[in-house]
């Protein structure tokens, strides 16, 4: 489980750490305090999971991981995350360069200045054209792993001290030990503390591989399921189709006569139409032509079974899930908190969730204190940003408890600003 | 804005510092009020409600009534031990917790702190004493609480008689009802023991509240009271809350210490 993410100089964040972390994880807070930003240095260091070589001017090597080519709803990473920021998925002015099978990388801000080239397998036959766009972030773990990528026999050896040393540089002997760490960096201009140049961040405690690291937003609503995904759950997810039509009838309230079968139609080839629900004596009616909230839903439900049936102890999964409330009328969201609090339960999957809804809160607070979840399993963290520097406060089980007994809004600083107070007429 | 925390017991606590917030600091800021729902609750209330408040600056005052068998120390005592373990919980270097007087009064203590990275947790102690008045009324009480200080207001002279005169008796008569007839009578009857609280019973029956006000809520009594005192008996209300005056003040930072 990961227990632990420190930030310096990643989008708006100059710096901020979180600590303790639990497996269901909710971040509240204002608008423009980093939450999603956490979420991005999850996802970026769980799906950079490719070994290569990052190559020093002297020939030695720092193995090193890039970012694969998929996470488990098919995307590519970078191009996700540059995609979610209305980023243009071509990077007009890197100075990375492709050459042969490696990627060639030109002026790296320091510490990296004397790192100069990645080189590896990332694929069969190496780096391909077009890699050099999708290079801009790698990370690097103390230790390293068993799977790091080997030198050939006769090539220049690896530097084993360089990550120790790069990471020293960085971000300051005070902030030693580094054993039981992975720290991620990135270059891409628009993902650094006000472009200046290099990002950093580190996280301890297991982390998961791309395949098995779910990032939910808005797009996953809006768009189609991959191929890769659905033929995914269908081969590995037992009964896949079955559970994602109980859960969605649980989740939309739907009773036994109104619940759809969920279909898959193999004879369709238009990605819309692969797969869809099946309403009862009707044609299959394709999960897009639902409303809004039904779609959100199933497209929780379905990668969400896929990914807790896919983690295990070795091999954990990770759930990144922004605004779960999207489209949702207040008891559906409910419903579906609870359906998805009960199917990542007990299994190695840690959970980390934004949201602006006093809802989901107070969803996962009910079954903290009914014993659904046991009291370790949650903790809620109100973020703030100063001047770059995050700000957090943790809510364990017994604070969520006694804030929401006492009617107090965990979302914001001080209780003056809830505006249900204000309109409730407390402040008259 | 600023904002105090208070902690207290319970809802005539609430109702009170409600009413003199408003009343008495109205330029200062935002009250949020804590209940612990009684004394055992209350070291556990302010651990879980205090703790996530901790990572801003923080200004709270906790009031703590006096029960018998108590003292100031082990009151102060037991606060303290609630504090040290929401500060290691929050994983706060432990510095102890030392209380200090405020203003040469036993019962109003603070304790400050900065905490990471520099802003300044202010944490006023108000424990209940009974008045300087009752006492001179002679009346004592084994539970020193909150009601005391109602009791006391609402026995100022101007205060009673305005409940006296909806009930058609003059302040005198009710203070002595309240203060010495009825209870001498419960004691002759076997009531041995009557505190603050059986006394603002007595005094709401004499003056008809529940008839004259339709609620027979104590809490409701008491933002009449205070009310009262507020408008008719400025100078005396002062004197009998002057401790809670102080303790709002040091924790606001509104006295220097």
């Amino acid at each position: 489980m990961i227990q632990r993410l420190y930030m310096r100089n990643l989008r708006g964040i100059a710096e901020g750490e979180l600590d303790d972390l639990a497996q269901i994880n909710v971040f509240v807070g204002p608008n423009n305090t980093g939450k999603t930003t956490i979420l991005e240095a999850l996802y970026l260091t769980a799906t950079a999971d490719t070994p290569c070589s990052l190559a020093m001017e002297d020939g030695a090597f720092m193995p090193v991981r890039v970012s694969a080519d998929a996470d488990l709803l098919g995307y590519h990473p970078l191009a996700r995350l540059w995609q979610r920021h209305g980023l243009p998925l071509h990077w007009e002015n890197t100075t990375s360069r492709w050459e042969e099978d490696r990627i060639l990388l030109g002026n790296l801000p320091a510490p990296l200045a004397h790192y100069h080239a990645l080189e590896g397998k990332r694929t069969r036959s190496g780096f391909v054209a077009g890699d050099e766009q999708r290079t801009a972030m790698f990370t690097v773990a103390i230790p390293q792993g068993a799977d790091v990528l080997k030198p050939e026999e006769g090539g220049s050896p690896i530097d084993w001290s360089a990550p120790s040393a790069l990471v020293e540089r960085y971000f300051g002997e005070s902030a030693a030990p580094w054993e039981d760490r992975r720290f991620g960096f990135t270059w891409y201009p628009p993902f650094t503390y006000n472009y200046n140049g290099l990002a950093g961040w580190y996280s301890q405690g297991s982390m998961p591989d791309a395949a098995h690291t779910l990032f939910l937003d808005f797009h996953t609503t809006a768009e189609h399921l991959s191929q890769s995904l659905v033929e995914r759950g269908y081969r590995e997810t037992d009964d896949w189709l079955r559970r994602i039509g109980r859960h969605f009838q649980t989740v939309l309230g739907l009773d036994a006569v109104e619940a759809p079968d969920v279909g898959f139609d193999v004879n369709r080839f238009d990605p819309t139409q692969r797969i869809g629900l099946v309403e009862r004596n009707r044609r299959l009616l394709p999960i897009d032509l639902w409303g809004d909230g039904a779609r959100h839903v199933f497209k929780v439900l379905a990668p969400l079974l896929v990914l807790a049936d896919a983690a295990e102890k070795g091999r954990p999964a990770l759930l990144l899930w922004e605004d779960p409330e999207l489209f949702l009328h207040v008891q559906a969201l409910e419903r579906l908190v609870r359906e998805a609090a009960q199917i990542v339960q007990d299994k190695p999957l840690q959970v980390f969730i934004t949201t602006q809804s006093p809802d989901i809160v107070a969803v996962l607070t009910d079954m903290l204190r009914s014993g659904q979840l046991p009291p370790e399993s949650v903790k809620a963290y109100r973020l703030a940003l100063t001047n770059g520097r995050l700000v957090s406060s943790w809510f364990g089980a017994r604070n969520l408890i006694a804030w929401l007994e006492d009617g107090k809004d965990i979302r914001v600083w001080t209780q003056e600003e809830t505006l249900l107070r204000y309109y409730l007429g407390e402040r008259a | 804005m600023n904002t105090l925390i208070v902690f207290g017991e319970g809802e005539t606590e609430r109702r009170l510092m409600d009413k003199f917030w408003r009343q008495v600091f109205p330029q200062w800021g935002a009250l949020d009020f804590r209940s612990s729902g009684g004394r055992d609750e209350l070291v556990n209330k302010l651990i879980a409600a205090l703790g996530p408040e901790l990572a801003q600056p923080v200004q709270c005052v906790i009031l703590a009534d006096l029960d018998a068998g108590d003292t100031l120390q082990s009151v102060q005592q037991r606060i303290a031990n609630g504090l040290r373990r929401m500060l290691a919980e929050r994983r706060y270097l432990d510095d102890g917790i030392a209380f200090s007087p405020v203003a040469g009064l036993a019962n109003v203590l603070l304790f400050a702190r900065r905490l990471p990275p520099g802003h300044e947790l202010r944490i006023v102690l108000h424990i209940a004493q009974a008045p300087p008045t009752l006492p001179a009324l002679g009346l004592s009480f084994q539970n020193a609480a909150t009601d005391d200080y109602i009791l006391a207001t609402a026995l100022i002279e101007s205060v009673a008689e305005r409940f006296a005169h909806e009930a058609g008796l003059t302040g005198a008569v009710l203070n002595r009802k309240v203060t010495a007839e009825i209870p001498e009578l419960l004691r002759a009857n076997g009531v041995a023991s009557l505190e603050a609280k059986d006394l603002i019973g007595i005094y709401m029956a004499v003056a008809r509240f529940l008839k004259v006000k339709r609620t027979e809520g104590r809490e409701r009594f008491a933002d009449f009271v205070i009310d009262r005192a507020l408008k008719y008996a400025r100078p005396e209300f002062n004197s009998i809350f002057s401790s809670l005056v102080v303790a709002l003040r040091t924790a606001t930072a509104q006295e220097s210490v």
